[in-house]
């Protein structure tokens, strides 16, 4: 069994100014504590206090300043902030950031696509200090990795995710999904198709189908599921799930780390595929914090607010 | 004296931004604004950096949503971005009150027929509203009102309708081809003076008795063209107001600076960002930018300041 991909970062060059520190934002929960984040961030990564019955969900993404995802000749989310010619370390801590929101995260959701556009990726912590820190925090290095699929026919199941041993993998799918999955993962899994039979906690060595619905996935019913089985803060690494998470006041903050290029055009932006919120209905947003390392990057912290209305 | 334009009296004291980040290299050579209300907003006058020798200091304007949208798809009109969001309590005004303080630092401004278009029916005429800076203008000897220029590209896409095409203090000046200068010939009861390389009018020249065209190529624009006509013409500082302007122009490194006020309100999906339906960059050969400056009004509205800087080879560097 090969050991999963780790790596150390030049901490001391990626320390960032905080520039702007939200007084109200109250955060007594901490989601992962080391000393290398104390340096890069200043501070802990925490949270809000924990309630209800979803995950808290939070987002990663990098934009360039006109709010685009991926160039479309190279469709590679990171390029965003790696083909920042002048950003030096600043693509780093992008990279960093993902990192350290994976390392508080109890489960990451992200789409299949992943998988089949990065063959070799996983969905870990790859820096070693922080993924050391987890395991010390929550027992386990490595995050479950949750796969939302309609109906399975998406999912590589030949890709090291499957085939490593070291990832925790929750399939997130329907019913006709889940009996796909059964059959092409060539091994047992444990089906949970009820908020009731969801067990309290989980067992890494097993891969768990979550049926969330008959013919379409239910969210809010696969969330609750989710919470229930121990996944109480949940990353979500997809740009086009995090924005069906928004329109279903299910995403709780956006990590937007913003990259001091300009693309234009045509360039994917955040759920393209899907209809826009109106001028009578939309999100807000509060900044929590503001980031900076040199004048070419930023790194936003932003709380959703949901249901604000006119007046 | 003052125009008699339609004035706003800002809140000033109410409008105040805090600063996150200033570049303190930004070179303070020439200036854009100077005012009491401009300081007390921004804490300090508003400066340009350098002026070009062969075309105008180019800048635009525009709010965005956190995820770079610039319209609403019901309701497509610009300001809403800033106006429809609920917690911005002045921020919204100050947003506004930015693109006075740009119209009022340039020499001409520059809006397509899309955004005139969707806003006809607001009233508005393009001019700076914040009479502080329409009289430091005149106090430097600039007219009170910069020169508003009209891009069309075949003149066939104008609403005569909109207000800014019908106050008495505004001259009509298009930015066309000559198929659109023609076409203005034929349409228009006033004289239309053609402006081009061999015709240069000088902007203190241009008058409200007379409708003029700037010829920048014959069926397609040639923009390079076109700002050294209206460099000639003693364009020192042009605001382009129009999102795909700006994407046009940053295609051709025309662009130097660009303002983009930061509404914190997500729209996602399929609404309009800069330059949609055109080609994007691509990954080997994108513009980068440098950021200037930073404001905060609160938690809800941020406003950036970007320098463009052009070309991979000197990025890398």
């Amino acid at each position: 069994m090969n050991a999963l991909e780790t790596a150390v970062y030049p901490y001391d060059r990626m320390r960032l100014e905080c520039i702007y520190r939200n007084p109200d934002a109250l955060l007594p929960e901490t989601g992962i504590s080391e000393e290398n984040l104390r340096k890069v961030y200043g501070e802990d990564l925490c949270f809000p206090q924990e309630s209800g019955e979803y995950p808290y969900a939070y987002a990663s993404m990098v934009t360039s300043i006109d709010g685009r995802i991926a160039f479309t000749d190279a469709p590679i989310g990171p390029f965003i902030a790696s083909k920042n010619f002048l950003a030096k370390e600043d693509s780093l801590i992008d990279w960093y950031t993902l990192n350290m929101l994976r390392a508080s995260a109890d489960g990451l959701i992200f789409g299949a696509n992943t998988l089949a556009a990065e063959p070799d990726g996983t969905g870990h912590v790859y820096d070693e200090h922080l993924s050391r820190a987890r395991e010390a925090m929550k027992g386990v290095a490595v995050p479950w990795n949750i796969i939302p699929t309609m109906d399975g026919t998406d999912i590589p199941f030949g890709h090291i995710t499957f085939t490593s041993g070291q990832i925790p993998v929750i399939l997130y799918t329907t019913r006709s999904g889940m009996e796909y999955c059964r059959k092409a993962l060539g091994r047992k899994a444990v089906v949970i198709d009820s908020l009731e039979g969801c067990p309290s906690s989980l067992d890494t060595s097993a891969v768990y189908i979550a049926v969330t619905g008959e013919d379409r996935i239910d969210n809010r019913l696969g969330l609750k599921m989710l919470r229930r089985m121990g996944i109480r803060r949940l990353l979500v690494e997809s740009p086009t799930l995090a924005h069906i998470f928004i329109r279903e006041q299910l995403l709780n903050e956006l990590f937007l780390d913003y990259s001091c290029v300009y693309l234009g055009g045509s360039a994917l932006t955040i759920g393209q595929r899907f209809p826009s919120f109106t001028s009578q209905d939309h999100p807000h947003t509060e900044l929590l914090r503001v980031y900076m390392h040199s004048s070419h990057f930023m790194f936003f912290r932003h709380r959703l607010v949901y249901n604000v209305k006119e007046g | 004296m003052p125009s008699n334009l339609k004035k706003i009296d800002f809140p000033y004291q109410e409008m105040k931004l805090k600063e996150l980040y200033f570049d303190e290299s930004y070179p303070k050579a020439l200036d854009g604004a100077d005012t009491e209300g401009i300081r007390t907003v921004l804490g300090r006058p508003f400066y340009f950096g350098r002026e070009p020798e062969d075309r105008p200091y180019v800048y635009n304007s525009l709010v965005t949503s956190i995820d770079g949208k610039i319209a609403f798809p019901d309701s497509p009109q610009g300001p809403l971005i800033a106006r429809n969001n609920q917690y911005a309590g002045k921020g919204g005004t100050v947003d506004y009150w930015i693109l006075n303080l740009l119209r009022g630092s340039a020499d001409a401004i520059l809006t397509g027929t899309v955004g005139i278009n969707a806003e006809a029916k607001t009233g508005g005429t393009g001019h700076c509203y914040d009479e502080q800076i329409e009289c430091y203008r005149e106090s430097q000897g600039h007219s009170p009102v910069p020169l508003g220029i009209v891009v069309t590209l075949f003149a066939d896409d104008i609403n005569f309708n909109a207000a800014i095409f019908r106050s008495s203090e505004k001259p009509l000046f298009f930015y066309t081809t000559k198929k659109g200068a023609d076409r203005l010939i034929a349409s228009q009861a006033k004289q239309v003076i053609i402006i081009d390389e061999d015709h240069i009018i000088p902007i203190s020249e241009i008058s409200t008795e007379h409708v003029y065209a700037l010829v920048s190529g014959e069926e397609m624009f040639d923009h390079h063209r076109g700002l050294r006509i209206l460099k000639r013409m003693g364009v020192n500082r042009l605001l382009v107001e129009s999102p795909t302007v700006t994407h046009f122009f940053i295609q051709e490194k025309l662009m130097d600076e660009l303002f983009l006020d930061y509404s914190c309100v997500y729209l996602g999906g399929d609404a309009k960002s800069i330059g949609a339906g055109c080609r994007s960059f691509t990954s080997t050969d994108h513009p980068h930018t440098k950021l200037i400056s930073i404001y905060m009004y609160n938690p809800h509205f941020l406003y950036f300041r970007h320098q463009l800087i052009y070309g991979n080879e000197e990025a890398e560097k």
